[in-house]
């Protein structure tokens, strides 16, 4: 059991109840994904599980350790995460980029000059080599495209080698057919380096195709918790609550 | 020679991608012979007819080891044909890394001069999974914005088998332009088969990982073992060749991986900063000994002089208050006069000023000379030459602050009304609104904000200007102040120094106020 969540509750300042006594657990080497209408609490469950949101009750359990302010930095390290609007710093190179995913066990005198010795900087080439952007290694990641920058972003998540990968709606702004190269890079990074994927998705077509469980979250809940086999429309449809119905199949 | 029939009993087949037209720069036989006599492993080669049919012949394992050319060295398509594996890569004759490019060339005559031109030619391409043929080609066009496999983007396509033959169709002129691989160019070359001067290289794109020997992954892992240890140990007892033609070595492709990923390091500083940073010091270096700055007698003495005039200054001479702080009220109101005919006259130079306003090209020239002019006259200079021809008093103060600053608002207010967000613009326009209503509901509603904050900053400055312009007889404390110094009255001086300053620091708090409340 890799990550164990046992009844996450969330409650905003502005009184929004993102989550409402999640239960769910996830073992290594799966492929998760998510699925939610928006507001669901998808995002909220997600940044809680390394520590971008702190939640006033329930317990999150990594490797069988429970999550705490002091066993956080710890997760931390073997966590990367990918983001729906990238979250790269856009004047910088691509190498650069992916090196920041080094930062936490660089030598602060030398990174904060941006001098990373040669064996890091290896290390973020060959990363950007496994997401086909190498010839990209030194051009500024505002002149990429989307689908491009998302696999900077990707490259930076995995260059510690991480347990664990968090992907937050990675492909919500990218158009359909990048979107399925995003997550088709995902799903054989994942099998290449050997991953566990929480990945938050609202397109239901993609999580029937590249995971195997899908967890469906409404309200701040979790509702499906099934086998990517064993889920139907039935299902979908609960989730969405009838919006989506004859979507898919 | 060991003999390890018991190990194996079939012989094998090498399946061999046509990189090729010419059996020299594919041959393997060396190699084979080779493993022949030091393992007694019996292998069959077949050239196949193209890169798709060795793949799968490979992949399903009615050959057991082959070569396929570059398309294997990418690891992201590697990683879907699991049952293969890398074991070699070779290292061509007088160079010692295995990594080769994807080259453009055209005849010499030709007009054809960068990538771009490409568009619209006679183009020859190879096999679709030849990597510097067409994959990484593919990817250089994209950057320019041509699409490979859309035909109109050339006036014809050629398809050829095989590198040599691309490159013999642009010097016979059948085509215009090809994408080759390196090494078959310069193989071509040192065999003299074409002369370099016939033809020109147009583009080149970055390293590509030289292309790799690779064998089934559930080979017997003994018999693998013992092929990969005699083919990178090969060069040490025979000849080798194979992709190239003849060949320094073969390597592990770990090593080689390793080696192409070090050949895209760069330093993190190049020399042109290194270069920067050094000259900037310098200069500064420079303009510290030529002002024959003391930097010691600075340190040591700054100390008494300090001490000397503040003991000259205290305690500070507050009498005749009425007269200083009516001077004082009389500065802030030049500044706030000066402010506000800087305001008047910059809105209508911004907007001329402005390259998203201006109406012609010549008015906005002009409007910015404008600006550009008043900002550099001084305003100490403006108002000397205003008292001189109006007399002392309040305005030349005015006037002065007012124009010289009027060319940092208008300067300001055009770099906002430059910035905004075209968006507004357009939706306006499309719905038929005239010029004068786009700016007024789609532009200034935007610069708002920067327009407060500039008129505020503007009115900081221009107290403090005002307090200096007295000096030379433009109204206001600094006329006092002045007088003051001149007669020695230090603690006079010190007295008008604090006044100013606590009206300074009050007008910033109720700027700050008006900043926060506003904006």
């Amino acid at each position: 059991m890799l990550v164990e969540i046992k009844e996450l509750r969330k409650t905003f300042d502005n009184g929004t109840k993102a989550l409402q006594g999640v239960n769910l657990s996830v073992n290594e080497g799966e492929f998760v994904v998510i699925l939610g209408a928006s507001g669901s609490g998808k995002t909220t469950l997600l940044r809680s599980i390394n520590g971008l949101v702190n939640c006033e009750q329930g317990e999150i359990k990594f490797c069988d350790n429970i999550i705490s302010p002091s066993t956080l930095p710890a997760l931390r390290k073997k966590t990367g995460m990918v983001f729906q609007d990238f979250n790269l710093i856009n004047n910088l190179s691509s190498l650069n980029n992916v090196l920041t995913g080094l930062l936490d066990s660089s030598n602060t005198l030398m990174s904060v000059l941006y001098l990373f010795t040669k064996e890091q900087k290896k290390q973020a080439l060959s990363c950007l080599e496994m997401v086909g952007l190498l010839d990209k290694a030194y051009s500024r990641v505002d002149k990429l495209s989307g689908g491009q920058q998302q696999r900077v972003g990707i490259a930076r998540a995995i260059i510690k080698n991480p347990t664990l990968l968090l992907a937050d709606e990675p492909v919500a702004s990218l158009d359909p057919k990048i979107s399925d190269s995003i997550m088709t890079l995902l799903w054989n990074i994942r099998r290449q380096i050997g991953l566990t994927v929480i990945c938050n998705l609202h397109q239901v077509d993609l999580a029937l195709k590249y995971s195997d469980r899908i967890i469906g979250l409404s309200g701040g809940r979790v509702i499906l918790d099934a086998k990517t086999k064993d889920v139907d429309e039935e299902y979908i449809r609960k989730i969405y609550d009838g919006h989506s119905a004859g979507l898919f199949f | 020679m060991k003999n390890i029939k018991d190990n194996f009993d079939n012989s094998m087949l090498m399946a061999i991608a046509p990189a090729s037209d010419n059996s020299e720069n594919l041959d393997f036989e060396n190699l084979v012979l080779y493993l022949k006599a030091k393992i007694g492993l019996e292998v069959k080669i077949k050239h196949c007819k193209d890169y798709d049919t060795a793949m799968k012949m490979l992949s399903s394992g009615e050959a057991q080891i082959g070569w396929l050319g570059g398309v294997f060295a990418n690891q992201v398509i590697a990683s879907r044909y699991n049952s293969i594996e890398e074991f070699a890569v070779g290292v061509p004759m007088g160079k010692n890394v295995p990594f080769y490019r994807s080259q453009f060339i055209v005849s010499s005559l030709s007009q054809i001069h960068t990538l771009e031109d490409v568009r619209n030619k006679n183009i020859a391409l190879g096999d679709v999974f030849s990597t510097s043929g067409y994959e990484v080609p593919r990817r250089e066009l994209s950057e320019v914005g041509i699409d490979i496999k859309n035909e109109n983007s050339f006036n014809s396509i050629s398809h050829v088998s095989n590198h040599d033959q691309a490159i013999l169709e642009v010097i016979s002129g059948k085509v215009d332009v090809a994408p080759v691989s390196s090494v078959n160019l310069e193989l071509m070359i040192s065999n003299k088969r074409i002369n370099p001067k016939e033809i020109r290289i147009i583009h080149q794109s970055s390293n590509i990982s030289g292309a790799p020997l690779v064998y089934l992954r559930d080979l017997d892992p003994v018999l693998k073992e013992k092929i990969k240890s005699v083919v990178l140990d090969a060069h040490n007892h025979v000849d080798v060749s194979g992709y190239g033609g003849h060949l320094e070595r073969y390597v592990d492709p770990l090593d080689s991986h390793r080696e192409y990923i070090e050949s895209y390091l760069k330093s993190q500083w190049g020399w042109r900063s290194i270069l920067g940073i050094v000259a900037f010091l310098i200069v500064y270096l420079l303009i510290i000994i030529d002002l024959e700055i003391d930097f010691s007698d600075l340190l040591t003495n700054s100390f008494f002089y300090m001490k000397d005039v503040i003991g000259r200054m205290l305690p500070p001479d507050f009498s005749n208050f009425k007269s200083l702080m009516t001077s004082m009220l009389e500065t802030v109101e030049i500044a706030m006069l000066g402010t506000l005919l800087a305001i008047v006259l910059s809105i209508p130079i911004a907007l001329l000023s402005a390259r998203n306003l201006a109406p012609n090209y010549l008015i906005y020239l002009v409007a910015k000379t404008i600006t550009i002019f008043f900002r550099a006259i001084p305003e100490f200079i403006m108002a000397m030459i205003l008292v001189i021809a109006i007399g002392f008093g309040a305005m030349p103060g005015i006037i002065a602050l007012g124009f010289h600053t009027m060319g940092f608002l208008a300067k300001f207010y055009a770099e906002s009304i430059e910035h905004v967000d075209e968006g507004p613009i357009q939706a306006l326009e499309s719905m038929g609104a005239s010029k004068w209503q786009v700016v007024s509901f789609a532009v200034v509603p935007q610069i708002i904000p920067s327009f407060i904050g500039n008129n505020l900053y503007i009115l900081d400055r221009n107290i403090r200007m005002a307090t200096m312009l007295g000096i030379v007889g433009a109204g206001g404390i600094g006329y006092e102040l002045q007088s003051a110094f001149r007669m020695f009255q230090y603690p006079r001086v010190a007295a008008i120094i604090i006044v100013i300053f606590i009206t300074i620091f009050l007008i910033d708090m109720v700027s700050s106020f008006i900043r926060s409340k506003v904006l």
